[in-house]
């Protein structure tokens, strides 16, 4: 008898193993088998594995310059973000205002630029003939323009803020609008003021959260490679370049293998270091009712926070709006253009520019960031799911593969993998949707795990217990407590499928254009004009896309949970 | 099953290979129109096939995702078309081309013997231009404009000049390749002192051309045929390219037939297109490049194209030999080592 | 220790008025209870003492100043919170130190250390110093609450609710134990509950709340011997609440007629025309004979007492025997109270 039961068990605990591990046996096939392929290159020389070439790497002084200088530009960019980014977090949860979505949905829009039109808004908005300095220059009139940030250290750690702030506003928000309000409240009556409550009770709850965003921070600036050379001048060359450099001028696979292994190996150090260290901090909690919003703007708003808040909007709109504007100011035919740019870029003749209609390219960027989000969704849940079941913290960390590892090896990686069965067989649009699932799936982790750990297990015992299987249990219990994790993540992934470049440019076959190649299509033609037309237009959609997405999510959910 | 996937795979890269012709090039020879007219003639000539272009990223790009896909064995482009000629070396040590067979490319004959850079018979050229420097003339005073390499360096300039990067720009390797062919080994000394008067080495020419447009700095390193683009294109003469000292880096841009290609037929047949002279004709104000068949006439307003009296070049098998030599010592020296 | 009063305390939340001219008082040491059904506006009346929510009317006076003006870190008021909000990422020793640490007081290490010891032995749980929250029973969570709220020595200690998450037998456990604590320490409290039991055992004096007005304040026996009206009458305890027409009345005594019987009764509040209620309590009656015969339809033992549900004539009726009842069964009323109809 006993031993039936014994079984049963196991076989229970088989099945819900084989559900969690199916994704990564998914991913191990798929995507992990050739991004080692590429990676071992390095590590072979004349059919003899050896270490010689990372050694030989790792022994020129200018390579050991490059990891110094990348890691240093990467922990300033991550802690400028931390600092931009929080307060943004702390303002969308505590208060509310119309509008708020559309807000959100903004912090997005970073994401989806491509680093040129980034560095092109950045020019045109703090360069020395940029709007900041000619309105410095009028009010305080001045004869030079005051600022010279361009060009510089900081210029680069400021553009990387630009991207990456919206990563810690996001994360915050989540954990924060998932905290108990009692807590705080706790703290007030115990005689604690409000900012020594927040450092000592709030700042720590959200630790988990933070950990969680500075790592994903740190590993995208530690990879980046377009901003450092365009903004900060060639004079900032991250490690990134060096595997530019061996793999595209050089042409030398093995040695750029060689350094992008031990690229990989510094970022997936750091990520299991958060995994082991992040994790001490997260404490299971229960949430009782929603954090209560202020209306803004009111009495309460702090005026020091607001005017930071003004800094990072500053900072955050400029360039965006640089672009826009620059889309309607740019002259065409020797005029202003007014609405030219946009006519050209839907005029049918010009077509050509781009090989495609740009509202074949919107059809299309939308079609592959729509599904490739419900597959990372998909992913990023299984793979949550196993770790719950499997606990370990190597793989954990290993998992983050796909965003840790330089593009150019990702981008061979992915060749590899989907030039051969079974992927050759998709076509070129379903290969890019699950390529982008492939590589945005580690921030549906990031996001949701903190909060799936720290939801009392209390809650999926009782589903258990009334009757449902483990799957309904989740989709009833958990999925709408994780509802919010679930929209961030789904919005990100959304924004970040639709500024994809190395996938899409790696696994054409002459078919897609997406919005990011259009772009970069006018600006090859000289069409810097049309090709800030594209940009907006492309902010556009990104921030229709994720509002839509929220509000499809929140109604859905709602429906749901009644 | 292992063997119906054979069947499968066999019937569909069968059916593939048949049917089309894959050309592999950057982007702007596929966005500024002329892969649209070549595709045209050539479809008209072969009915029944479709010549494919693939151009997604610039010509180092694409020859890296080639060169990569010929290592790893899997399928890729028939024709590459978009080799610089300081790439050759490269491009021959990883064997991506095949040799050509002039016979079958008669158009050949009109191309001049000086511009035909690989004397191994792989690569053909189909455009070239020179990469030099070219001004604002509202922002700069007509005393300041550069007569030399030299005048690049006075201290009025300091901030002035917006170059691209050697790494990862073409334009950036020419500019740094033109300097060592003019100073030799002196040529670190050169990039030491013009460095305080750059105020941006950007990643690529369009961040360059883009910041040059806004107004960021009056210098920036382009292409000879930017006055007489402006001119045709806007009619204006606002953006003027100089040669210094009468010279300007020659860049010639070549093509090949990819090595494992199973349609060497139709790829001569695509090689001998693009040298017509209707084609050929295309390139000036498509590529903002000129031809290379003798025959091709320049258009209206190709006046203001600036021809450096002494153009510059390095034999490829020379910058094949020296480049990581070279480019390990300029980004020292641009850390300050 | 300090003595409250509210005074005509209103809180709307938008259109819904959650406290509708709330006024009492609480001797110094006294515990007072707050005692409603959920959404009566009880809690809501603690937030705003408490400071978390801020009254649209009225006042709140700690030993006669005005506490309205004051954030709620500067009142030296205590709250213990329903579901505890223990800080998940601190010690228990820390939770309790918090106030100490953060808060006003800002004890030095030793002294802090002293009291966490101090209060932990008050509260049972010495030697449980470094656990964390989530390792604690519900039990045990309470009480590190309440250390925690008592570590400040606050002039006003809140509670809400803060035993409706345990079980029943740790319950009783607890409000014992809570009782001989506040007393102990001679602390002024409001407690919020809606267990009528809790309520009648913890209190110095309960105030009945119904929809945002306090129906009735008095002690645990006054309210239950002597409501004032229907609902609390109704909410403590079993009532039987017969509709009555007053044949005379001659405070403080009354006579009414209820199925065709005239009852003598005590009058707690004058009722405004002939409609009133008789009211009695379960116990209150004379088994085996008198004018009222009533149709039994079921009878629970309950240990030292039956208790017996039918009708008499068509009106409910609920009593209390000390055997199991026969049915029928003759009774007549020994004490009955007249109440005003309605609310």
């Amino acid at each position: 008898m006993a031993k039936a039961v014994d079984r049963r068990l196991i076989r229970r605990r088989g099945a819900s193993l084989l559900w969690a591990g199916l994704p990564l046996f998914v991913l191990a096939t798929a995507f992990f088998l050739p991004l080692a392929n590429v990676l071992l290159l390095g590590l072979r020389l004349e059919d003899q594995w050896t270490l010689a070439r990372v050694r030989a790497v790792l022994a020129d002084p200018y390579v050991r310059h490059l990891f110094s200088f990348t890691a240093w530009q990467a922990f300033l960019s991550t802690l400028l973000s931390f600092v931009l980014g929080f307060p943004l977090g702390w303002f969308l949860t505590r208060y509310r205002f119309p509008g708020k979505s559309l807000a959100r949905a903004f912090t997005l829009a970073p994401f989806v630029l491509p680093p040129i039109t980034v560095a092109l808004g950045f020019f045109l908005f703090f360069g020395h003939t940029g709007y900041l300095n000619h309105a410095l220059q009028k009010i305080l009139r001045l004869r030079d323009p005051p600022l010279k940030l361009l060009y510089s250290l900081w210029a680069i750690v400021l553009a990387h803020a630009f991207y990456n702030a919206p990563v810690f506003a996001r994360f915050v928000h989540a954990a924060w609008s998932s905290l108990d309000p009692a807590l705080e409240e706790a703290c007030a009556v115990l005689g604690v003021r409000r900012f020594r409550a927040f450092l000592t009770v709030t700042l720590p709850l959200l630790l988990p959260a933070i950990f969680s965003a500075a790592a994903l921070v740190f590993v995208l600036c530690f990879l980046s490679f377009a901003i450092p050379l365009s903004l900060g001048g060639a004079r900032y060359a991250t490690v990134e370049v060096g595997v530019y450099l061996y793999a595209r001028v050089y042409v030398d696979l093995p040695r750029a293998a060689a350094l992008g292994l031990v690229q990989l190996l510094v970022t997936l150090g750091l990520a299991y270091l958060y995994v082991r260290g992040g994790g001490r901090w997260s404490a299971p909690q229960e949430r009782l009712r929603p954090l209560p919003t202020l209306p803004f703007p009111s009495r309460a708003a702090h005026g020091l926070w607001l005017l930071w808040l003004l800094g990072s909007a500053v900072l955050f709109f400029g360039p965006i709006g640089s672009v826009v504007a620059d889309s309607f100011t740019r002259p065409l035919g020797g005029r202003p253009a007014g609405l030219g740019w946009y006519r050209f870029i839907f005029s049918p003749e010009h077509n050509p520019f781009i090989g495609t209609s740009p509202l074949g390219s919107v059809r299309v960027s939308l079609e592959v960031a729509g599904f490739s989000t419900l597959l990372a969704l998909a992913l990023g849940l299984g793979v949550s799911g196993a770790l719950r079941v499997l606990r370990s913290r190597a793989l954990e960390a290993l998992l983050m593969a796909p965003l840790a590892v330089s593009s150019v090896v990702l981008g061979l990686a992915l060749l590899l993998a989907f030039h051969r069965p079974p992927f050759v067989y998709l076509s070129e649009k379903h290969a890019l949707i699950l390529a982008h699932a492939l590589l945005f799936y580690p921030f549906v982790v990031r996001i949701v795990r903190p909060i799936w750990e720290g939801l009392a297990p209390g809650w999926v015992e009782a589903a258990r217990v009334l009757g449902a299987s483990r799957l309904r249990a989740f989709l009833t219990v958990e999925a709408p407590l994780l509802a919010q994790a679930l929209l961030v993540a789904g919005a990100f992934s959304l924004a970040l499928s639709l500024g994809e470049m190395t996938a899409a440019a790696m696994l054409s076959r002459g078919e897609l254009v997406t919005l990011p190649l259009a772009i970069y299509r006018f600006l090859s033609a000289r069409r810097f004009g049309a090709a800030s037309a594209m940009a907006s237009l492309l902010i556009l959609i990104t921030v229709a896309a994720v509002i839509v997405w929220e509000w499809l999510g929140e109604r859905s959910l709602r429906h749901g949970q009644a | 099953m292992r063997k119906f996937l054979a069947v499968l795979w066999a019937v569909f890269a069968l059916w593939g290979a048949a049917e089309e012709l894959v050309v592999y090039t950057y982007d702007s020879f596929v966005s500024w129109g002329p892969a649209l007219a070549i595709q045209e003639k050539f479809e008209a000539l072969f009915p029944g096939v479709t010549l494919r272009w693939v151009a997604v990223g610039d010509s180092s790009e694409m020859l890296s995702r080639l060169i990569a896909e010929l290592q790893l064995g899997l399928p890729t482009a028939d024709v590459f078309l978009g080799l610089a000629d300081v790439e050759l070396p490269r491009a021959l040590a990883h064997n991506v081309f095949q040799p050509y067979d002039p016979q079958r490319i008669p158009n050949l004959a009109d191309v001049p013997a000086e511009l035909i850079f690989d004397p191994t018979g792989h690569v053909l050229p189909y455009d070239h231009g020179y990469v030099t420097f070219v001004y604002d003339s509202e922002l700069l005073p007509e005393e300041l404009v550069p007569q030399g390499l030299e005048d690049l360096l006075r201290p009025e300039l300091r901030g002035k000049i917006i170059v691209t990067d050697p790494r990862t720009s073409s334009p950036g390797l020419s500019f740094l390749l033109w300097t060592i062919a003019h100073f030799g080994e002196g040529w670190p000394d050169y990039w030491r002192k013009l460095l305080p008067n750059l105020l941006a080495i950007t990643k690529g020419w369009s961040e360059a051309y883009d910041m040059f447009l806004a107004g960021e700095a009056p210098i920036v390193l382009s292409y000879s045929t930017d006055t007489a683009y402006s001119y045709i294109e806007y009619g204006s003469l606002r953006y003027r390219a100089i040669t210094l000292g009468g010279e300007a880096f020659r860049q010639v841009e070549g093509m090949g037939i990819v090595r494992n290609t199973k349609e060497l037929e139709l790829a001569h047949a695509f090689l001998n297109l693009v040298l017509s002279v209707e084609i050929q004709e295309l390139m000036p104000t498509t590529q903002w490049m000129f031809p290379v068949n003798a025959q091709a006439k320049l258009p209206p307003g190709y006046e203001y194209a600036v021809i450096p009296e002494k153009p510059v070049f390095l034999e490829p098998e020379l910058v094949g030999e020296k480049l990581e030599e070279w480019l390990n010592q300029w980004q020292k020296l641009l850390i300050g080592g | 220790m300090a003595k409250l009063e509210v005074e005509n305390l209103t809180k709307r939340f938008g259109p819904v008025v959650a406290v509708a001219g709330v006024s009492f008082s609480v001797d110094p040491g006294e515990i007072l209870v707050l005692l409603g059904p959920s959404g009566c506006g009880k809690t809501t009346v603690l937030r705003c003492i408490a400071g978390l929510e801020h009254p649209d009317a009225g006042d709140v006076r700690l030993d006669g100043r005005s506490l309205l003006g004051l954030p709620p870190e500067r009142r030296g008021v205590g709250l213990v919170f329903q579901h505890y909000a223990l800080f998940p990422h601190l010690s228990v020793a820390a939770n309790v130190a918090y106030g100490l640490r953060h808060g006003r007081l800002r004890l030095s290490r030793t002294l802090r250390q002293k009291r966490v010891a101090e209060l932990l032995a008050l509260v049972g749980l010495s030697g449980y110093e470094r656990r964390k929250p989530h390792e604690l029973s519900e039990g045990q969570k309470q009480r590190v609450a309440l250390a925690r709220a008592l570590a400040v020595e606050p002039q006003l200690l809140l509670l809400d609710e803060p035993l409706s998450a345990l079980d029943a037998a740790l319950r009783m456990e607890l409000r014992r134990e809570l009782r001989r604590i506040l007393k102990e320490r001679n602390t002024t409290s409001v407690y919020v509950t809606h267990d009528q039991t809790e309520a009648l055992a913890l209190a110095d004096r309960v105030g009945v709340m119904r929809e945002g007005k306090l129906e009735q304040v008095d002690r645990p026996e006054d309210l239950y011997e002597r409501p004032k009206a229907s609902f609390v009458a109704q909410f403590l305890g079993r009532a039987n609440l017969w509709p009555a027409r007053v044949v005379r009345l001659e405070p403080p005594r009354a006579w009414v007629e209820v199925a065709g019987v005239t009852v003598e009764a005590e009058v707690l509040a004058p009722p405004q025309g002939e409609e009133a209620l008789l009211f009695f309590r379960p116990e209150w009656v004379e088994l085996g004979r008198g004018p009222f015969r009533a149709e039994l339809r079921e009878a629970e033992y309950l240990g030292d007492h039956w208790e017996a549900r039918g009708r008499v004539q068509g009106l409910p009726l609920v009593l209390h025997t000390p055997t199991i009842p026969a049915n029928p069964l003759n009774f007549q009323i020994k004490r009955a109270f007249l109440l005003p109809t309605g609310h």
